[in-house]
């Protein structure tokens, strides 16, 4: 799996909602850093040292910790390394001249390359026109993905357009462009910057991420009277699987007062008819109602407000494999410390079935903090969530596919604690599922559950603080999160099932070893087994029991 | 991994006996204890027998227990766990009997009288049993255990067990044995009942009559040592439900003489309650659906004052609850290479009338 952590400072980071989702376009269809090795061991490094290894090819640059060195003393040679961000890479555009200007163009347009074989098309923006025929363009969206560049002069697709006095658009898609590429990096004796010592070079594998565009990549959806918000749609390569997740996302602001809200719309299909307009895709996810129109209930990953000055650059952390991905994203850049932090989720793909493929074709989760999009970001939220917790009583932002009913079912855990029965459709260990009547009750509540003691869905304090498990070290415990159906009445115990397993995410117990919780516990990183799991807190909430740890497995 | 199983048609409470001595031993390599008399660990003329096998897992002290039965009045047995320090092959003859050997656990009669041994941990086999299952592991670096159903009347069955906890981390111990306690016909829902207790049990308590008020007595009991905040020279845990901390009984260390009896720490979890088998143990498995979910028994250490609760701390190994909603007693379940052999805790029933069945709660056990 990869994973990207860009944080602190840097424009690296998300700068805006549009480019937050830029750069989780790029880190999903690029190609990332699978292994690396040491080439050359250079001088006068520390253990601990992060190395950042950028390239003109690099849409996010890799960055690796030195784990060993020699010499026996505080600094030397470096012998060991690890991924701690695994970089997004690939053949990409640079930029392009006009080969033909085509007709009906507008500064503003949005036009995309086509041909080449790519996971991630180029775009470019028009710049500047002549009666309608383009003579500039501007790169859009970054380079794109590419594996097989298209010959030269291209032809494009347009994919946005710009406000005319009529509000249409007459661009005959019939401009073509000279593109510049920029190869990908290679993979010997590549030189790394940082750290306290100098000249080592490293040796690296790529592998693809492996998600692709799955022709659509729309620049043209108004939202909030901005007419330039986007869906894009990918399908992951899950190798080995027949049945492939296509994931979406779509871009939108709300406006309250003089505050505008940004946001991205999480989604999930089992199929992708590009032929259709998106509103007309069968077995999405909700919430995408009509053509440019989004509805509550659906799964939004609330980002930074403007009030009026700006909005602030949003730290992130992805990961991904070719089934599924999951992205946090810290939205205050004003947080000196974790605990101030406010974190939002977001899943989208397949989790682990529980099953066969044939039994479970599509093991498919949806989820992002907030069910709501106009709503401040800043605050505890009966809409605002977090994977774990799932706390809604009835319509959530967490979604899941049921394969045995075809239908995208709500996650709801419920916000009124010690309701069982209540809510069908749970996240353990939090959701907690009635009890069977009668003859098919084998077990009770008994004196303690996660539920009811560890957590409090109504975000009060619990009764009691999970400790970790004695021995020589004091471990951590890693909840698995488990999707179950629950009927809420005893009538058919055949659709009571276990849906899946969330991949690589699991709940902790925030426990410093006496009995408190780890203070600024979030952005820290646990070993357990060998593997390091991050630690993020929901959203703005740190009780000990908010705790998620996602497998850093790089 | 060596997984060993059998299934004897039986006689006699002796007869058992006899013969699960021979598989304990023989079979799964524990040793016999050097009772006089005794063949394989038993001594069918006293009613006294006593197993151990060093620990293979991430235990740290070897497994050690203990059974007797009333001679002239065969029906239940005793169930004891001691933790004699010099480890397996050192029960000790000159005692009074396997209630009194060096680091005893507490539960358990502390006599040979059936009338008295049902007032304390056991599991009732009858004089007539008609058959009984057997499992067990062996292996180094792997948990041993011996897990015994009976079926001590047409349809009707107990269980009871030794062995090693698989471990979550490295803490000091995690030996247990068990027997089982049934309420009896008091009401229809005694698969939930507190006056029940089978496994490693999270629900076991005392309760109002006609609930024992001694509980404690009759549960699972695990060997632990040095877990944080435990009663200095303890040495015993017991599973159970919501027990008061001041009601968990004393083990008795003081049958060396030099030793004092040191209270019982507490231990959640488990088979029937608290947070796994309440999350999990309400799907209803079907054979014709494929689809069979069965959980694990899965235990925590609860600190009473201040409350404090660590874990988990372990598994019971190669064991699950399950509904046998869809299954009859004997059912085999394959899943990949395992398979998985099923039985009612201890009378299956579809009446919600009938009075004493244990409903559609089961036990799955690791055949192979």
């Amino acid at each position: 799996m990869a994973t990207q952590i860009e944080t602190g400072s840097g424009s690296a980071r998300a700068t805006s909602y549009h480019d937050l989702l830029d750069k989780q376009l790029q880190f999903l269809c690029s190609q990332h850093v699978a292994t690396v090795a040491v080439n050359a061991a250079g001088t006068g490094y520390t253990v601990g040292d992060l190395l950042t290894l950028t390239h003109a090819s690099a849409h996010l640059d890799a960055v690796f910790e030195v784990t060993s060195i020699s010499g026996g003393g505080g600094t030397g040679p470096i012998t060991g390394l690890r991924i701690y961000s695994s970089g997004a890479f690939a053949q990409q555009a640079v930029s392009a001249t006009i080969s033909a200007g085509g007709t009906g163009y507008a500064v503003g347009d949005v036009i995309q390359v086509d041909g080449g074989s790519s996971r991630l098309p180029a775009k470019f923006e028009v710049t500047t026109v002549s009666s309608g025929a383009v003579t500039a363009v501007s790169l859009y969206e970054g380079g794109g993905a590419y594996s097989s560049t298209p010959s030269n002069p291209a032809a494009t697709t347009q994919t946005g357009r710009s406000i005319t006095s009529s509000g249409t658009n007459t661009a005959n898609d019939d401009c073509t462009l000279t593109v510049t590429y920029q190869a990908i990096v290679g993979t010997t004796g590549l030189s790394v910057t940082g750290g306290t010592g100098s000249s080592a070079t490293v040796d690296i594998t790529l592998a693809e991420t492996g998600w692709s565009v799955d022709e659509r990549s729309e620049n043209d959806i108004t939202i909030n009277s901005l007419d330039y918000e986007r869906i894009v749609v990918l399908k992951g390569d899950a190798t080995g699987l027949t049945n492939k997740p296509f994931i979406a996302f779509g871009t939108g602001t709300s406006t309250s007062g003089l505050t505008t809200r940004y946001w991205l719309s999480v989604m999930g299909l089992i199929a992708h008819n590009p032929a259709l307009p998106f509103e007309s895709q069968d077995f999405r996810s909700p919430n995408y109602t009509a053509a440019n129109t989004y509805g509550d209930g659906g799964a939004y990953l609330l980002l930074s407000e403007d009030t009026g000055s700006g909005v602030d650059e949003m730290d992130f952390w992805f990961f991904a494999d070719d089934q599924h991905a999951f992205s946090v994203v810290q939205i205050l850049e004003s947080a000196a410390i974790s605990d101030d932090g406010i974190y939002m989720q977001m899943h989208a793909g397949l989790m682990n079935r529980i099953g066969t493929e044939t039994e479970d074709p599509y093991p498919m989760m949806i989820f992002a903090s907030s069910r709501q999009r106009n709503i401040p970001n800043n605050a505890g939220h009966v809409s605002i969530t977090g994977i774990a917790e799932q706390r809604h009583a009835s319509s959530g932002p967490g979604w899941f596919y049921n394969s045995l009913t075809g239908a995208w079912t709500q996650l709801q855990n419920d916000d009124t604690n010690n309701t069982p029965g209540v809510e069908e459709n749970l996240m353990l260990p939090v959701g907690r599922p009635r009890l069977n009547d009668d003859i098919d009750q084998v077990v009770a509540d008994g004196t303690l559950q996660i539920q009811t003691d560890f957590f409090e869905l109504d975000r009060t304090s619990a009764t009691l603080i999970l400790r970790k498990i004695p021995g020589t070290v004091d471990e951590f415990f890693l909840w698995p999160l488990t999707i179950m159906k629950k009927d809420s009445i005893n009538t058919d115990p055949v659709n009571d099932k276990l849906h899946g397993q969330v991949k690589d995410i699991f709940w902790i117990s925030s426990d410093d070893g006496t009995g408190n919780r780890i203070v600024n516990f979030s952005e820290d990183y646990v070993t357990v087994g060998g593997d390091r799991y991050l630690i993020f807190h929901n959203h703005v909430h740190v009780e000990p029991y908010q705790y998620i740890a996602v497998k850093w497995d790089v | 991994m060596t997984l060993h199983y059998i299934n004897e048609q039986t006689s006699s409470l002796a007869d058992l006996m006899t013969k699960l001595a021979t598989f304990v031993t023989s079979t799964a390599g524990w040793t016999g204890e050097a009772i006089t008399g005794a063949t394989n660990g038993v001594n069918t003329s006293t009613g006294e027998g006593a197993f151990s096998k060093a620990a293979q897992g991430t235990n740290t002290n070897d497994i050690q227990v203990a059974f007797q039965w009333d001679t002239t009045d065969p029906d239940h047995l005793a169930v004891y766990q001691y933790n004699h320090a010099s480890g397996a092959g050192n029960y000790d003859n000159t005692r009074a009997g396997p209630w009194d050997q060096d680091g005893d656990s507490g539960n358990g009669h502390a006599g040979t009288a059936d009338a008295d041994i049902d007032d304390d941990r056991h599991v009732r086999i009858t004089d007539t049993p008609i058959q009984y299952w057997a499992f067990a592991q062996s292996g180094a670096s792997l948990e041993q255990y011996v897990y015994v159903v009976v079926e001590y009347d047409a349809d009707r069955f107990n269980h009871f067990g030794f062995g090693e906890v698989q471990k979550f981390n490295d803490w000091d111990g995690g030996a247990f044995a068990y027997g089982q306690r049934h309420q009896g016909s008091f009401n229809n829902s005694q698969a939930v009942l507190s006056g029940s207790t089978a496994l490693l049990d999270g629900l076991a308590a005392d309760g109002g009559f006609p609930l024992p008020n001694n509980m404690e007595e009759f549960v699972a009991t695990l060997q632990i040592e040095n877990l944080p905040q435990q009663v200095a020279n303890g040495m015993w845990a017991v599973v159970m439900g919501g027990q008061s901390s001041a009601n968990l009984g004393t083990d008795r260390q003081s049958n060396d003489g030099v030793s004092s009896d040191t209270d019982r720490a507490h231990f959640v979890g488990g088979f029937r309650a608290n947070e796994i088998a309440r999350s999990y143990g309400n799907l209803v498995p079907s054979p014709l659906s494929g689809y069979v979910p069965a959980y694990p028994i899965m235990i925590w250490y609860w600190h009473r004052s201040p409350s404090t609760v660590y874990g988990p701390m372990g598994v019971q190994p190669n064991v699950r609850g399950i509904a046998i909603t869809n299954f009859a007693a004997g059912d085999e379940i394959t899943v990949g290479s395992e398979v998985w052999k099923v039985f009612p805790t201890r009378w299956r029933s579809d009446s919600t009338s009938t009075f004493g069945t244990s409903r559609h709660q089961g036990i799955a056990y690791r055949k192979s």
